[in-house]
């Protein structure tokens, strides 16, 4: 089901941590790591970091009911569930909403270098599927398959989200 | 020189910049931490849609209550001019969201502090937890007046099908620039006049409190929570 967190595999960790502990542990790990992830896919910092909390709250969830839940690395399933979280309903009509918030909001951090507020900004005119496909296969380096799989569409789709996205940058970056 | 060569070129130089990018935000800092009540050197602005499927399409209205510590201020106080606010938002949605805005058929302007909206929008927002209705658990240094917008008009389902909907709005900008902002993003908005914005109405950061979880009744859960000014 589109709208379903990932479900975990049989294979779980030997349970030697309290679940709030080892959320915390993979909070430390991989906070920042996803929080980069969320915002490039929905185009905005604090979308993002809404995004990435919600991802740990779902965590922290499942952990609690089911301790051990979570698989080593938990990148993976992390990834996933940002991924899912933002394409619900709710989500999808909001962050086409954000689209047009966006066009409101400044992208650029003070410290970010220029190619980063480029692409950051060059993103955020994606719509969302589009954006989701082009962070997941060059950002995190996903085969066309994985991609079509995380969102829930065909590989012809992914290739074809992928070639327009690209044209796209291009487009609203610039060549080089 | 073959197709392949651009792509490979494309995507090589996109995994680079994503990869720089991915540096820069893992340095960033949270904006929801660096708030400060009083302090926020900039705007904020948010415009949240709620698309109700209201069965009739019109006449969503708010309710009633009024949280009792608090005080709510009449649009007809403020330094603002409603036909402008609304020119404006027809604009900016028909505009820059075709996909969900079909037509809008009336605005009407709302005004609540930012002390009730805070405590309307309440942890059932975020927990979509009707018992957390009242409740405040994000950032408390929300500064600003929000202007709830009442839309009425045509949106695109879910299905894209397009359809009638009651929808609420809501935008949160500093009252004495709401004009300065809607302006510097719409020249062509009546009255406008070509000008430098100011640093605040550019330099505006998106406060995201989410969608309100929706009722059995078809309303956002709290809204209720809301003055019906």
């Amino acid at each position: 089901m589109h709208g379903a967190l990932p479900i975990a595999d049989d294979e779980r960790p030997e349970v030697s941590m309290e679940p709030s502990e080892r959320i915390r542990a993979i909070y430390d790990d991989e906070w920042k790591r996803l929080w980069a992830f969320a915002t490039l896919i929905t185009g905005d910092l604090s979308s993002g970091e809404d995004l990435a909390q919600s991802v740990f709250e779902a965590a922290l969830r499942q952990e609690r009911e089911h301790p051990g839940y979570l698989r080593n690395p938990a990148w993976p399933w992390l990834r996933m569930a940002a991924i899912r979280l933002a394409t619900r309903q709710r989500q999808r009509v909001r962050m086409q909403l954000d689209r047009f918030r966006l066009l409101a909001a400044e992208a650029a951090e003070p410290a970010w270098r220029t190619d980063t507020v480029d692409i950051v900004r060059a993103l955020r005119r994606l719509p969302p599927r589009m954006r989701m496909c082009v962070v997941l296969a060059y950002l995190e380096d996903q085969s066309t398959a994985a991609v079509a799989e995380a969102l829930g569409c065909a590989p012809k789709t992914v290739e074809n989200q992928l070639r327009e996205g690209r044209r796209r940058l291009r487009s609203l970056i610039g060549p080089r | 020189m073959s197709e392949q060569e651009p792509t490979e070129f494309e995507e090589a130089r996109l995994r680079m910049l994503l990869h720089g990018a991915d540096d820069d935000i893992r340095t960033s800092r949270s904006a929801r931490f660096n708030r400060r009540r009083g302090g926020r050197p900039v705007a904020v602005v948010a415009l949240t849609i709620v698309a109700l499927a209201a069965s009739a399409g019109t006449g969503f209205a708010f309710g009633r209550s009024v949280p009792a510590t608090t005080t709510t201020t009449q649009l007809s106080a403020l330094p603002l001019e409603p036909p402008i606010i609304e020119l404006a938002l027809q604009q900016m949605l028909q505009l820059h969201d075709p996909d969900i805005v079909v037509r809008i058929d009336s605005i009407t302007v709302k005004y609540v502090t930012d002390q009730e909206f805070t405590h309307a929008i309440s942890s059932a927002w975020k927990t979509d937890n009707p018992a957390a209705c009242g409740t405040f658990s994000g950032p408390t240094g929300a500064v600003g007046h929000w202007y709830v917008v009442d839309l009425h008009g045509k949106f695109v389902a879910e299905s894209g099908v397009p359809t009638k909907y009651a929808s609420v709005a809501v935008v949160m900008v500093p009252a004495s620039d709401l004009r300065t902002y809607l302006q510097s993003h719409l020249p062509s908005v009546p009255g406008a006049r070509p000008g430098q914005p100011t640093p605040e109405s550019v330099t505006a950061v998106s406060s995201n409190f989410g969608f309100p979880p929706i009722g059995t009744d078809g309303q956002p859960l709290c809204w209720s929570l809301l003055p019906n000014s």
